[in-house]
């Protein structure tokens, strides 16, 4: 994308007035959104993402600059900008930088870009089509088809200089079932860090159904009864509870400030010890999954928490510098235009020893949370919460009636103590997680659990 | 390159292709940002970054491709892509390209375009806050960071029948958040102003008064209680909704408000406008996304729903006209609808006549995770929430670790009254304006 001379420059410029580290991210991304509603394919999001990121670090004091001019004078102008911020002088020195090409993990078979868009917008009318067919009752059919193709480049003062090529596929619906006096809906986006191959194994008919059942499961469903008590979570996007209650509190972007109840745990027993769970940004296909993350550092598997002890955290250049600890592959960004920091890459909490059909029979009175939604977290103080899509009343070991419409909260220090069940049927879920460095793709994932109690916000 | 030499380009480009009807959306921003953590700085940042989409219609079906990349090599192969994806959409409804005819005016911006501040400047304001933070009490603790920033916009749209608009804005920012301990359990408060002088926006004594006001919150019990939600909340709740007013979204059967028109939605003490031009809002916009002029409106007046919002397409497909609300989320996105600042009109109660309206309630300062929690289709919502008692008609201690739950359909005809004072606040470009608004019957789940 840019030239090892040139790079050589501009690191050269962004350190000259006092910086002791500078780096250089270089990124081009082409995006296919084809948007589907009421029938038709609706519109095409077709996007070229191309920029500069330039940073520069005093210390733990850093100084970026970002611009989508590519141009040399944009590249100049960028650099110094970052140096100027840094302060004065003209301590120009020799970069010399190393490219080295890192493990390629990826097994991608039919590149997005050499797959028609025809044959992509096909797929979603297929998905979206099964799911209208499942029922009269489904009175809309929303749904979109993703695949974005993102090369990297990143090169710093250290020498460090490598390129790397993520390929994702996603293919989301979203259906409203509806009973003429009210509406519900149902929602299932599977994806991988694969290309379109994704729908050899996941059909899009069977992607559609799913989120058309979901509605009119919810269509028939009675709201959530409000209160303390004993839930199991499923596996697949239920992992959605480690990521919000625990995850975030574990990178440094919060430990490394201290403002984060997890900080100065590591080896503490913080969790019941049937937990284990795992950040994993090497796992093949993964959505989350890289071979180098946006700092340039090689994706690792990284053990957070093994037996219930706090082994490790999730941590990026910046982190590594306030913590004194080593990278572990976990420096992200949307794109270009956001300073990269600590991001989880594929969460899961690992299987336990509970049989599943234990964890139900156990439960004389409680929630089975089979899909959840999203939530957040207040990393300061592990308060978090996240939402039900598909929910059911366990009443003496047995799933009974559908209940919607409730959010679980609680904080995570407690949560993890808590879950005292952990299953066997490990399986992960995608989405898109929010924080400073923008949205990036994240998986989460779990065997069933079960939480002793935790309040659920019914009505 | 200029948007000029883009434009004709990428006309050009267009004509040679035998295109008739096209358009091309330009926007630029330029921003910068310091930010202070512990009483240090400790981060700047500067950016600007463009993108370009052109959108063409072929054989009555709109295609478009868009690029941050501008050079003349690519921009000239946005046409054969858009052309391409042209022909894989289904439509059933002509596209327009729009020019003003008789009685079309675009508004005037009354705020005036202010200059960026300085690197030094936004380092300075974020420093101020980190020091009056730090003075402001003996328990603030490290995690306590501050901001401050600004950021210009220009959007450019020009179309093949002679439309030519671009428009500017800036606004800037402060921001300051508190993290306190008391040494029994850590705590903080936030708070966020579009002016950069920390001893008027006092958003520093604000976030550590909220940060102490909040330490030691205790569970509430279980129920139904009647509830003041703060300006702020309104706010963030309105515009997690902010999509049941999309003409397109009703015409889809997506949002509860379709056909409602003329008819009681809500409490007759609301009264919600979707204002381009809100006073204190210095993103004005004249424009829409489709060129069309923008102007002031009622959506709900006392109660009863007077238009939804609708862009060119949608406007045509169910009779109305447009009411300027074509919006893009990005330069990349398709057209949608999209409201401008929402604007809730005051009522009459100071916020203590609302606490004594409540009784016994809950005061509702803080909600999170409604991206998740709230579902726009249904109207349902469960949120983590977090305040005070409302006891004896007075505020009392913190609450926290509840949720509220309920729908937002049956919460605006439970709106009982609203409060006199209203709160303008940004949230990323788009500003919103609501007074503090008491509800009654909401469901609590806590303890």
């Amino acid at each position: 994308m840019i030239n090892k001379e040139l790079l050589s420059d501009l690191l050269s410029i962004a350190v000259s007035t006092g910086g002791d580290f500078a780096e250089v991210f270089a990124e081009r991304e082409h995006i296919t959104r084809v948007n589907y509603v009421s029938g038709k394919v609706e519109s095409i999001r077709d996007q070229v993402i191309s920029g500069v990121g330039i940073r520069a670090f005093c210390g733990t004091k850093t100084y970026y600059a970002s611009t989508s001019d590519t141009s040399r004078e944009g590249l100049f102008s960028c650099a110094a900008a970052v140096a100027g911020a840094v302060g004065e002088g003209n301590g120009k020195r020799n970069i010399s930088l190393t490219p080295d090409v890192v493990v390629n993990r990826q097994q991608i078979k039919h590149y997005p870009d050499d797959v028609p868009t025809k044959e992509k917008a096909d797929i979603l009318r297929v998905a979206c089509s099964a799911a209208s067919a499942v029922d009269e009752k489904i009175v809309q059919v929303e749904g979109s088809y993703l695949d974005t193709d993102r090369s990297i480049l990143v090169a710093n003062t250290e020498g460090l200089c490598r390129e790397d090529r993520k390929i994702r596929t996603r293919l989301a619906v979203s259906a409203v079932a509806s009973d003429g006096n009210e509406n519900q809906s149902g929602f299932f986006g599977p994806g991988g860090g694969v290309g379109v191959e994704f729908f050899d194994t996941v059909t899009p008919k069977s992607i559609g159904e799913r989120a058309a059942k979901q509605a009119l499961t919810n269509l028939g469903a009675v709201y959530c009864p409000a209160g303390t008590m004993t839930v199991a979570i499923e596996n697949g996007f239920g992992g959605v509870i480690f990521h919000e209650a625990c995850g975030h509190s574990l990178e440094a972007t919060s430990v490394g400030i201290g403002a984060s109840q997890m900080a100065g745990k590591l080896g503490q027993q913080i969790a019941n010890p049937k937990v284990t769970a795992i950040d994993d940004g090497t796992i093949v296909g993964g959505w989350g999954s890289f071979n180098i993350d946006d700092e340039g550092t090689p994706s690792t598997r990284n053990v957070l928490i093994e037996n219930g002890v706090l082994k490790s955290y999730m941590i990026d250049r910046l982190g590594s510098r306030r913590m004194g600890m080593p990278m572990t592959g976990s420096g992200r960004r949307e794109n270009y235009t956001y300073e990269p920091t600590s991001r989880m890459t594929n969460t899961f909490i690992a299987n336990g020893p509970d049989k599943n059909e234990d964890i139900i029979a156990s439960m004389e009175y409680g929630l089975y949370a089979k899909e959840m939604g999203g939530g957040s977290v207040n990393p300061l103080t592990g308060e978090f919460n996240f939402s039900v899509k598909e929910g059911y009343i366990v009443r003496n070991g047995k799933i009974c009636e559908a209940v919607r419409g409730a959010a679980l909260i609680g904080t995570g220090a407690e949560i993890l103590q808590d879950i005292d069940m952990v299953g066997q049927n490990l399986a992960t879920g995608q989405g898109m997680c929010g924080s400073a460095s923008g949205s990036v793709p994240t998986d989460v994932g779990q065997p069933l659990i079960r939480v002793k109690k935790i309040t659920v916000g019914g009505r | 390159m200029n948007f000029q030499e883009m434009k004709n380009i990428l006309f050009a480009a267009a004509d040679r292709a035998g295109l008739k009807d096209y358009d091309v959306y330009y926007r630029v921003s330029t921003d910068a940002s310091a930010d202070a953590l512990n009483r240090e700085p400790n981060a700047s940042a500067f950016g600007n970054a463009g993108g370009v989409s052109f959108r063409c219609a072929v054989e009555g079906k709109i295609g478009s491709a868009s690029t941050e990349c501008m050079t003349k090599a690519e921009l000239e192969a946005l046409i054969p892509r858009a052309i391409a994806n042209a022909a894989l959409v289904d439509a059933d409804e002509e596209p327009i390209f729009f020019l003003p005819g008789e009685g079309d005016a675009y508004g005037k911006v009354a705020a005036e375009k202010a200059e960026l501040p300085t690197a030094a400047e936004l380092r300075r304001t974020a420093m101020e806050l980190q020091e009056r933070i730090y003075s402001a009490s003996d328990l603030v603790t490290d995690g306590t960071s501050t901001a401050a920033g600004a950021i210009e916009v220009t959007v450019s749209l020009a179309n093949s029948r002679g439309l030519s608009l671009s428009h500017s804005a800036a606004m800037r920012y402060s921001y300051a958040e508190a993290v306190i301990n008391d040494g029994k359990e850590p705590s903080y408060g936030a708070d966020m102003s579009s002016e950069l002088d920390p001893a008027k926006s006092g958003i520093a004594e604000k976030a550590v008064a909220e940060a102490i006001e909040r330490l030691g919150g205790k569970g509430v019990k279980t129920g139904k209680y009647n509830v003041v939600f703060s300006a702020k909340e309104v706010r963030t709740l309105f515009s997690t909704f902010g999509g049941i007013f999309s003409g397109k979204s009703a015409m889809l059967g997506l949002s509860l408000l379709k056909g409602k028109e003329g008819t009681a939605v809500a409490s007759s003490a609301l009264t919600v406008y979707d204002d381009p031009f809100y006073p204190a809002n210095t993103m004005q916009m004249p424009f829409d996304a489709e060129g069309v002029p923008t102007y002031k409106k009622a959506l709900i007046e006392k109660g009863v729903l007077k238009t939804l919002l609708y862009d060119l397409t949608t406007a045509k497909k169910t009779g109305n006209r447009s009411t300027g609300n074509a919006g893009r989320g990005s330069y990349a996105d398709p057209v949608a609808i999209r409201g401008y600042c929402r604007a809730i009109e005051a009522g009459t109660d100071t916020l203590e006549e609302l606490f004594a309206r409540v009784g016994d309630g809950i005061y509702i300062t803080e909600m999170k995770g409604l991206h998740a929690g709230c579902d726009a289709v249904t109207g349902d919502f469960s949120i983590e929430s977090a305040g005070f008692a409302i006891k004896d008609g007075k505020k009392a201690g913190p609450v926290k670790a509840f949720t509220i739950a309920g729908n937002f359909f049956d919460l605006l005809k439970n709106i009982e009254a609203v409060g006199s004072e209203v709160e303008a606040g940004t949230c990323g470009f788009s500003m919103s304006a609501a007074p503090a608004m008491m509800v009654r019957d909401i469901s609590v789940a806590g303890e």
